[in-house]
């Protein structure tokens, strides 16, 4: 080769006019699919890893001695895998032939409908969980030594169910506590895997609603 | 976007962004992927640009910026560049220029370090180093001994005789 670079480039590119600009127009189309992509990989992992832990429980629990509390925490924990599956299910009948638009708008909606559904859920599920560990606490053996020794001390604990009452209560409390909150427990854990995407998904859209203005 | 912003804003500069943007890519469809995400970018931070440098410096500085960042994306998530396959029609050549030529020299470019591939780039647009090392975040004397560093390894992989 003879030429310099420099005059390769000059000549390679002679006539500014000469270069084809790519089209745009599919730009969107697809940014919107990766994006629903994208969140359909994160959230089937997510299942697999509710089964994988669900099963985890079972076995450590099982062999700590306490089985039923195994088995039930591993029951709620399918019950969200199931939940899951079903929404997975109707995400999969979102129109992929509708408008960029319009897709990401039905994704949007599917998303907080999702997000309203187990709300819903949680708020029985962190309780319940709580709920389980107390009940378990209170039948094991280490539970009553504790609460015998509790009552050595204070002999006039009131006592409900062979229970200190403000034992009772304290779990009472808890419990509701954890049913308060389980909006904000949801929050805190639905954005630490998908706020990205979240945030990604309503920047797309409101380019897309400026871009229709 | 807006459809006028892009034809008085971005399309006469289509030009710059086409040329940094092959440099990043191997293949047609990616390198149309990175020229829509630096169109979207530069649509995007239009109100960032507060006049101290010349528009077309701007888009100079934003598509590298665009690329390098996609090319590290790419990098994360282990998609590989394989092919090499730009369709002939991407460059037109109207002076009958061997075409050949600047595919064999975008090749080499793409050999070298993504910045390398940014300062080659600005010089052979005729920018002069303090501005490439403005773009590029260095100082003027550092580049020209980058571009001669560069310059000597294009040659080299190019099979050219320097003077």
């Amino acid at each position: 080769m003879s030429n310099s670079i420099e005059e390769i480039w000059k000549q390679g590119f002679i006539s500014n006019d000469a270069l084809i600009t790519p089209k745009l127009n599919d730009l969107y189309n697809k940014k919107s699919k990766n994006i629903v992509d994208k969140f359909e990989t994160v959230f089937k992992w997510n299942l697999i890893g509710l089964v994988v832990f669900a099963l985890l429980v079972l076995v450590a629990f099982t062999s700590l001695g306490i089985p039923y509390l195994g088995l039930f925490i591993s029951a709620m924990l399918m019950s969200l895998v199931t939940r899951g599956r079903k929404d997975q299910a109707s995400l999969k009948l979102l129109d992929k032939n509708a408008s960029s638009y319009q897709y990401l708008k039905s994704f949007n909606d599917w998303l907080k409908e999702m997000m309203r559904a187990y709300r819903k859920l949680y708020s029985f599920f962190y309780p319940a969980l709580f709920l389980s560990i107390a009940v378990q606490f209170r039948f094991s053996e280490f539970g009553q030594v504790a609460i015998n020794g509790f009552v050595n001390k204070y002999p006039d604990t009131v006592m409900l169910f062979a229970t200190p009452l403000y034992l009772l209560l304290a779990v009472a409390v808890i419990a509701s506590l954890l049913f308060y909150f389980s909006g904000a427990l949801y929050r805190l854990d639905f954005n630490s895997l998908y706020g990205r995407m979240v945030s990604k998904l309503e920047e797309l859209i409101c380019d897309m609603e400026e871009l229709r203005r | 976007m807006g459809s006028d912003f892009y034809t008085t804003s971005i399309l006469p500069y289509a030009a710059i962004i086409i040329k940094i943007c092959r440099a990043y890519t191997n293949n047609q469809q990616d390198f149309e992927d990175y020229y829509q995400e630096v169109c979207l970018q530069i649509w995007r931070s239009k109100d960032n640009f507060k006049h101290q440098s010349e528009w077309s410096t701007w888009i100079y500085k934003l598509s590298l910026n665009v690329c390098l960042t996609y090319l590290k994306k790419a990098k994360n998530s282990q998609q590989h560049f394989v092919s090499d396959s730009f369709p002939e029609e991407l460059i037109q050549d109207s002076q009958n220029f061997s075409e050949q030529s600047i595919d064999q020299l975008y090749r080499a470019i793409r050999q070298l370090s993504e910045i390398d591939r940014g300062v080659i780039l600005l010089y052979l647009e005729e920018k002069p180093y303090q501005e490439i090392a403005e773009i590029i975040g260095s100082n003027a004397n550092n580049i020209g001994v980058r571009v001669k560093r560069i310059k000597q390894r294009l040659n080299k992989i190019l099979n050219i005789k320097e003077n």
